[in-house]
């Protein structure tokens, strides 16, 4: 056993996300893909509410590796109403052509495929798109390739990405770039890299980074300090995530970290973002601070996947 | 280290001599606690640098202790007993003598704290054990003051790291925290502070002060002087004493930066009880 929560405030914190995803799911609608015309399917950009639905895909995908949050009445009418949208708004259309949509689609298939459902059509397409020699071979940085590279691989796709010890060797990982001088990007390169090495915990990275584990631990341990100072709620459940990928034996530092993250989630059950504390602080009513959808979606679900990592392992 | 120290004092030396606004009067007190600073890191100076100080001083007697900050006196004074004249030293212990008379006369502020850890002599608080404590909490968005706040704390209860005091390992990584965000905001006085109150926690192994400690050394300008501000002083530079101006913030930065660096980088050498503690002619004061 290794709890980064007291039980209750794991209990509790997990039903409030759960009941704000719930009743906010209509904004998590995306655009009917078939309805976008006019303009040229290599055109098509990603945009904000389809990242938040894959962002959402991802937690319910990572849900299903625990038998708990597998069977939970919430988590299960969460994922019903996922697969609903991507069906009713026809999410794998044209993906022989959008290929800037595809990162976004090969998640999307993963986390189908987590569910057990098999679109062998839409697999075929995306297998068509790689195949073509274009996706997996422009430039991009390690934390890209294997953001794009996981997930392909969950879906049993082929690529011709470096394997991970070659991304490695080419992350900023082995090369941590001076925390003074740090950018929020930075350090969400850094979470990525960590998420995807580790499958989110399940391969030993003190085995994968080897000499540079110790210095990755601490570098993660300040910089979680740094992101509670902050108080940047999204930082700092996206590094305690890392803690889990480390597989860090926790301490009192990282249950006062979490409890302090906790102590963050509002009665409606999100977690704040920057715009949401700034609004509360020019003394808005409650009612007038009502959270934005694009500033706190994304802490809200990061820290299910937080909990999903706890539930995981305890 | 020690050599990469050796040649940022060098370069800050120079900065130093070259300049001409270090014999505008506003700036003797920076100057000479800067002085104070170089000869207390790099204790080899030779003639030639000692004769530039003992002329710094004479030039400017006598010294003017007010409108300036009582650390930066205090450091002015010692270079004074250090490399003073007769006379000249009479006058500093003059101003020693003042004050001890006032060292208790706010204990509570900062100021009382720093004179108390000077004159050291009350040994029975140094063995009262004082506790700290901080909450990070939810929603404050001025991240300066609390950090400030929390610092005052440290500063006070430590004595300026001169005593013990109680904290658990949860107080200690805020504070790293602390540091790491006051560097990625530029703030080097905040950063300075940081880093010293880490040393009085006595994390010396601690990742936040190594990152520091290569933050600092990587602020030092090609003229020896500290601090990347050409924008902000972009604004400042036309101005009829804009000159100056930008010298007083670079002599304030650097004082700030060696006393951050003589601090962390020594084992368990504390400036502040350093400064008067060395002196035979101190004690006198308090018999």
């Amino acid at each position: 056993m290794n709890k980064l929560f007291s039980t209750s405030d794991r209990d509790n914190m997990l039903e409030g996300v759960l009941d704000w995803l719930d009743s906010n799911m209509e904004k998590f609608q995306t655009p009917a893909e078939d309805s976008i015309t006019g303009i040229p399917p290599e055109n098509i950009k990603a945009d904000l509410s389809r990242k938040a639905l894959i962002e959402l895909g991802l937690a319910l995908r990572l849900a299903q590796r625990s038998f708990v949050l597998k069977k939970h009445p919430k988590i299960e009418k969460l994922k019903q109403a996922w697969i609903s949208i991507v069906n009713s708004q026809n999410f794998f259309f044209d993906s022989r052509r959008r290929i800037q949509l595809f990162p976004h689609r090969v998640v999307a298939c993963s986390v189908l495929k987590s569910f057990g459902i098999n679109e062998q059509e839409v697999s075929n397409d995306l297998q068509t798109v790689l195949d073509r020699g274009y996706l997996d071979r422009v430039e991009r940085s390690a934390w890209d390739k294997l953001d794009m590279k996981y997930y392909i691989e969950a879906c049993d796709l082929k690529h011709s990405f470096s394997n991970n010890d070659d991304l490695l060797l080419n992350s900023s990982l082995i090369n941590l770039p001076k925390l003074s001088y740090i950018q929020n990007m930075d350090l969400y390169g850094l979470t990525h890299l960590l998420f995807h090495f580790s499958d989110f915990g399940s391969v030993d990275m003190k085995q994968f980074l080897g000499v540079h584990y110790e210095d990755v631990q601490k570098y993660v341990d300040l910089s979680t300090s740094m992101s509670i100072i902050k108080q940047d709620w999204d930082l700092t459940a996206e590094l305690l995530i890392n803690q889990f990928c480390l597989r860090k034996q926790f301490t009192e530092i990282d249950r006062d970290i979490a409890s302090t993250l906790c102590k963050s989630q509002q009665t409606s059950g999100f977690i704040p973002g920057r715009d949401w504390v700034k609004q509360r602080q020019d003394g808005k009513s409650i009612e007038e601070n009502s959270p934005l959808f694009d500033d706190v979606y994304h802490p809200t679900i990061v820290t299910l996947i937080l909990l999903d990592c706890e539930f995981i392992n305890n | 280290m020690e050599k990469s120290i050796k040649k940022i004092i060098e370069k800050l030396y120079s900065w130093i001599r070259s300049n001409n606004a270090i014999q505008q009067s506003d700036n003797v007190i920076k100057v000479l606690a800067l002085l104070k600073l170089i000869t207390l890191i790099d204790k080899n100076r030779n003639e030639e640098e000692i004769k530039f100080i003992q002329n710094f001083i004479r030039n400017n007697n006598p010294i003017d202790y007010r409108s300036e900050s009582l650390f930066n006196c205090i450091l002015a004074n010692s270079l004074i007993l250090d490399f003073g004249s007769i006379g000249q030293i009479e006058a500093a212990l003059e101003y020693s003598s003042i004050l001890y008379e006032i060292k208790d006369a706010n204990p509570n502020s900062v100021n009382g704290v720093l004179l108390n850890c000077v004159f050291d002599d009350d040994e029975n608080d140094k063995n009262e054990i004082s506790p700290l404590n901080f909450k990070v909490p939810l929603f404050e968005l001025d991240i300066i003051k609390m950090i400030n706040n929390v610092l005052t704390q440290i500063e006070m209860k430590s004595k300026f790291g001169t005593c013990e005091v109680e904290y658990n390992p949860v107080f200690n990584s805020k504070i790293e925290g602390m540091a790491i965000h006051a560097m990625r905001l530029y703030d080097l006085e905040l950063a300075m502070r940081s880093l010293r109150a880490l040393n009085y926690l006595e994390c010396k192994e601690s990742l936040a002060i190594q990152t520091g400690v290569d933050f600092i050394i990587h602020q030092q300008c090609t003229d020896g002087s500290f601090g990347d501000f050409e924008t902000a002083f972009s604004e400042v530079k036309n101005e009829e004493s804009g000159e100056n101006t930008i010298f007083q913030i670079k002599l304030e930065t650097a004082i700030q930066v060696l006393w951050t660096l003589y601090e962390v980088t020594n084992d368990k050498n504390n400036l502040i009880s350093q400064i008067f503690n060395s002196h035979k002619h101190f004690n006198q004061i308090k018999t």
